[in-house]
């Protein structure tokens, strides 16, 4: 066991080094030059020789690298060419934004998917079954960033019903983290229905019933603790998933100060150092959570130790 | 709440030996292809020439709408009905360009890792955990901010990163492949392992590949179509869905068909593939092994 | 069977649904607040490290300057100044400060806190946006502690584009340390900083007991609300429906269409500037294609292009046509100057030149300027019915810029471009003008030498009218080789709740003089 946990720890770690490292040589070796794109239009030809000193633009590209690298251990990935504070304490400073809007959408969407599918698998073809399956449909083929502008439309702006963008009452979580829970909710909905018909029809579930254990513990206790393991894979990547991909969409619609947004600007700014630690930021995230499910799954499961 | 739970009858309303047919999403499917194949013929316009003194003219069933634009016109006179026709093209393209480039590339690696096992499969194996951990969406901005957004920019994102699922899928049935008898049989006859690989094995496992191509097209669409929204993919003048989206979002507040029908020609597309994606697995992959 | 069921979820959907938009109520701001919306999070508190003109408009609040733009006029007038004398015709400017200015802090404002934030801004290290500028002082010499002098190396005539500097505290800055200087600045303006949220807003405050003394020629005012919020929001359309929901008071930067819907709500008062001399043109790349430098094709496209149409149809009006790299409200803007559009004309002169029918010639746009891939569709249409063939190209920013500063081909042909407004062209002919110019698209133009030393002695020159002559005969030279077109300047639009009002400085090209402001109830 202790084996297995060093052994994804070192890939774990590899994997972060890995993506330091392309990370580094993405960002130096494109055709835009950092100095290039700092300065300021009325700036200097000295001005720019003094913004390469002060980078250490000028010199080899192996130096640069491994102080590169010397730096990243420390936890120091550039100064933001817009914020001119440290890169990381700008994501910092942003995170807790996205982290919160993050859980709502997860906790909605783990509620929403997981009571639809349950209820629709033992339920077939009843009303919730079917309005469960619209969902789901309706969640996978709806693009969120286009029902995102609707929603502004619809309730901020014909209505006025919700605020339309920036994080402060309650009221301003409504329609984002919607947005945001679309998907997810479609992608639950879905895999814990077909979980649940499938567990509903196996042996140890019949065995359960002729038995005679009331229907209630049946389902929820025989059938559902059988049938969350794909499910709960599926929860956790949706959950880095949201602090990830959606937020960039999401916050970039509705104003929200995270930091899908801000690399967003940072992008659209030219502010590289912003970039490049969100990227390595999430992979972190990813990484880390990664390991954690495996370790668990490893706990749970003791066949996946000796694969 | 307890008699929710009571176990009543199920009632199936499937029609008994089959399974029913996805007549919505053939439908929304035949429009989508029917535009992509005659974009030429049916389109009323040409979609990149705009008159600018027929800029905005709203759809026909509004008030200053009028029969020539029949969706209305965008705000350099272009006709908005022909550039959704077109942007079907460019849907197709990038989404196909896609699954294509990452398809080949999970296939084969695939292949290789089932088939030889051992130290081969392990590296392969590892390989896509790592790649996983990578958001594909991070990629992308790499690229983009380094090579400047564009549709070859998200088809090589997205075609680098999106290997791993196609790669462990197709590992899973040539493990379970290369025991079966055809295979020890073509081995026994001495055949290399590249020609059991590839005229033995894949062809076994194309059901699979076009199930899976079938229900990941929707969602890929989805998602080029929300890069171009966030402009980190195709630009303009092409006529793409997700870039009239983001062309039209500027001016949601007076000319809301601009982002409207854009987004419901993605919502069709998607909702024909996903339709008949979930058919398909279910009359070709009974077991649900993709699920 | 199942309809308690039902029931229940519906209910529990609708009271979850009234529990939310209980906090609605509280949306409403308090009447004497002042929120503003900006496109861009500003970059910096700090007058040091100013980047930007959107920096200019928020950090600026919180200072007052030794020269400031009259609220009304737009012409420039001591705030801390009381006098500026010209010494050994303009390499000495001898300043003396009124006395009654205070910090924040309490501390008095001296000619020694001028001294300290005119060095740190000319710091490199702190990349101040005029830093380069302030290289043409040689030195500063505090005569006593409301005496100054400036020592420039040679005279400078734009002197007065230095003098708008926010003054910083010298004090604070020793005894606060260089981190909390940084980010929690005091200056001696009318409001103070509160707070700031990166990415969110940023906080100021009306200080008590202003105004503190009297200006001769600046109109010093009690500030009439209680604080003002800087609220960022990047999208255009988000930000334009937070001031129709009341979210927002005072937006500016609205774009031509996005006005038809504002002018339908009564709430919503909307207001215009023609001052804003932001300029979009075509720069044409010799160092490309030897084409490019073409004097005829120059005239071609300059005749060819119907700039009054591009106004009406892409910004519906809200513009107006230029002809040359000058706006309005600068020295050497000669009105007589004016480019006919005529495809006739295009034509003959397309004739004349060595352009090959059929050659695609690359147009490059970035998406910084506002429109752009429209404005860029209708130039290939106008090229194309004169008989030029282009292709467009759009290219991320930092790689255009860079392209542009090392001179790269991959710019293409010819190049969409932005530039911010100035009062003054000095430095916009330095960085584009000038053969050795970071920016100059034309590096051997025949006439170089002569429109280089132009360049140079004009700077020198201390006679207005003697200068403006000198820049018309500048631009005189540029029209005639014809490389390169101006289009068009945009007027800005801003909007804001009829519970306040606020007019915009003339002259001014970014969000002036924010605390005159005035609540309207």
């Amino acid at each position: 066991m202790q084996g297995y946990i060093l052994k994804r720890i070192l890939i774990a770690m590899f994997t972060i080094f890995a993506v330091l490292t392309v990370v580094f040589f993405i960002f130096r070796l494109g055709p835009a030059d950092p100095v290039a794109v700092m300065l300021p239009p009325n700036a200097t030809p000295q001005d720019a020789e003094n913004l390469t000193k002060k980078f250490g633009l000028d010199q080899p590209l192996m130096v640069q690298y491994t102080n590169y690298l010397k730096n990243a251990f420390k936890g120091d990935f550039g100064t933001s060419f817009r914020f001119n504070e440290p890169a990381l304490k700008v994501l910092f400073e942003r995170f807790p934004a996205t982290l919160q809007l993050g859980l709502v959408a997860f906790v909605i969407s783990v509620l929403v998917g997981l009571s639809v599918g349950i209820i629709s698998a033992v339920k077939p073809d009843s009303f919730i079954d079917r309005i469960g399956r619209l969902v789901a449909l309706a969640g996978m083929s709806l693009p969120s960033f286009w029902v995102g502008v609707m929603l502004i439309l619809f309730f901020g702006v014909t209505l006025r019903w919700l605020p339309i963008a920036g994080k402060g009452t309650l009221a301003h979580y409504i329609m984002p983290s919607f947005c945001m829970s679309l998907y997810p909710i479609a992608l639950i909905t879905r895999l814990s229905r077909s979980s649940m018909l499938d567990a509903l029809k196996s042996d140890y579930v019949v065995m359960a019933r002729i038995k005679g254990v009331p229907e209630f513990y049946v389902i929820l206790v025989h059938a559902f603790k059988n049938a969350s393991i794909p499910v709960l894979t599926v929860i956790f990547g949706i959950f880095s998933g949201l602090i990830v991909g959606s937020a960039v969409v999401v916050e970039y619609i509705f104003s929200w100060p995270g930091i899908g947004r801000l690399v967003m600007e940072s992008y659209f700014a030219r502010d590289y150092p912003v970039v490049q630690v969100f990227v390595i930021f999430v992979t972190f995230v990813v990484v880390t959570m990664n390991l954690i499910v495996d370790i668990i799954y490893a706990y749970i499961d003791p066949r996946i130790r000796y694969q | 709440m307890i008699h929710l739970f009571k176990k009543k009858k199920k009632k199936d309303t499937r029609p008994k030996g089959g399974i029913r047919l996805p007549y919505v999403g053939f439908f929304c499917l035949g429009i989508f292809f029917l535009a992509v194949i005659f974009a030429d013929v049916i389109a009323p316009y040409d979609p990149q020439e705009g008159d600018l003194f027929s800029s905005t003219i709203p759809p026909v069933w509004q008030e200053e709408g009028s029969l020539a634009h029949i969706l209305g016109t965008d705000m350099l006179g272009r006709d908005v009905l022909s550039r959704i026709i077109h942007g079907s093209r460019m849907s197709l393209l990038i989404s196909v360009g896609c699954i294509l480039f990452y398809g080949s590339i999970g296939v084969t690696l695939g292949l290789i890792s089932g088939f030889m096992g051992g130290r081969t499969d392990m590296v392969i194996m590892r390989m896509a955990d790592l790649w996983l951990s990578l958001p594909a969406i991070i990629v992308l901005f790499m690229l983009a901010s380094v090579h400047g957004p564009s549709a070859k920019t998200i088809i090589l994102t997205f075609g680098i990163m999106g290997w791993p699922n196609y790669a462990r899928i197709v590992r899973g049935e040539c493990l379970s492949l290369k025991e079966r008898d055809f295979v020890r049989l073509a081995r026994v006859a001495g055949c290399s392992k590249l020609r059991i690989m590839f005229s033995h094995i894949l062809p076994n496992i194309m059901n699979t590949i076009i199930i899976m191509a079938t229900i990941e097209i929707g969602g890929i669409i989805v998602l080029t179509a929300s890069m171009s929204f966030l402009g980190l993919g195709t630009q303009p003048p092409s006529c793409d869905w997700g870039l009239m989206l983001a062309e039209g979002r500027q001016y949601i507040t007076y000319a809301s068909w601009l982002v409207t029908f854009p987004g419901l020609a993605i919502v069709i597309t998607v909702l024909g593939f996903n339709l008949t994606g979930d058919w398909l697995r279910e009359i070709l992959d009974p077991k649900q092994k993709l699920r | 069977m199942n309809r308690p069921i039902h029931h229940q979820t519906v209910m529990a959907v609708v009271i979850c649904t009234i529990l939310f938009m209980m906090p609605l109520s509280a949306l409403a701001g308090s009447d004497d607040s002042v929120k503003v919306g900006l496109r861009y999070d500003p970059s910096t508190v700090n007058i040091i490290e100013i980047r930007n003109g959107n920096d200019i408009a928020v950090v600026s609040l919180m200072h007052q300057p030794l020269l400031a733009p009259h609220p009304e006029t737009g012409d420039r007038v001591g705030v801390l100044a009381k006098s500026f004398e010209i010494l050994e015709n303009g390499k000495k400017i001898r300043v003396k400060m009124y006395p009654g200015a205070r910090f924040h802090t309490g501390d008095p404002v001296t000619a020694h806190d001028v001294k300290f934030t005119y060095e740190a801004c000319a710091n490199p290290q702190n990349a101040n946006m005029i830093a380069g500028l302030l290289d043409e002082i040689e030195d500063i010499e505090v005569v006593d502690d409301h005496t100054l002098i400036f020592h420039f190396w040679e005279s400078y005539a734009p002197w007065e584009e230095l003098m708008w500097l926010g003054i910083s505290s010298k004090k604070y800055y020793e005894t606060a340390g260089p981190e909390k200087f940084r980010s929690h600045p005091v200056g001696s303006g009318s409001l103070r900083f509160v707070e700031r949220k990166i990415g969110e807003y940023i906080h100021l405050e009306a200080v008590e007991g202003y105004p503190l003394y009297e200006a001769e020629g600046y109109p010093f005012e009690k500030i009439r609300y209680k604080d003002i919020k800087f609220i960022t929001v990047p999208d255009d359309m988000t930000r334009l429906a937070m001031l129709e929901t009341g979210e927002l008071d005072l937006v500016g930067e609205i774009l031509p269409h996005q006005l038809k819907r504002l002018q339908r709500n009564k709430q919503i008062n909307i207001k215009k500037s023609d001052q804003v001399p932001s300029l979009f043109g075509l720069a044409c790349l010799p160092k490309t294609d030897p084409i490019m430098g073409d004097r005829n094709l120059g005239l071609a496209i300059r005749h060819g292009i119907n700039r009054q149409e591009m106004v009406d149809k892409i910004f519906l009006g809200e513009g107006y046509p230029l002809y040359q790299f000058l706006s309005r409200v600068e020295l050497g803007y000669d009105p007589s100057v004016v480019v006919e559009f005529n495809p006739e004309i295009a034509r003959a002169f397309l004739k004349k030149s060595d352009y090959k029918p059929g050659t695609p010639l690359t147009l490059t746009y970035t998406s910084l300027v506002p429109n752009a891939p429209l404005i860029a569709a209708l130039i290939q249409k106008y090229l194309k019915e004169i008989g030029i063939t282009t292709k467009l190209q759009q290219l991320e920013e930092g790689t255009a810029i860079t392209y542009t500063r090392n001179r790269d081909k991959r710019l293409g042909h010819i190049r969409l471009y932005g530039w911010p407004g100035n009062r003054d062209p000095n430095i916009r002919m330095l960085l584009t003008l000038l053969s050795t110019a970071p920016y100059a698209a034309v590096t051997d133009r025949a006439r170089k030498v002569e429109i280089d030393n132009l360049i140079l002695l004009q700077a020198r020159e201390m006679d207005k009218t003697k200068r403006a002559d000198m820049i018309k005969e500048i631009f005189k030279i540029t029209d005639f080789d014809a490389v390169g077109t101006v289009l068009f300047g945009l007027n800005m639009i801003y909007a804001m709740n009829e519970r306040i009002d606020y007019t915009w400085t003339p002259k001014e090209a970014y969000f002036p003089n924010l605390h005159t402001i005035k609540l309207v109830k």
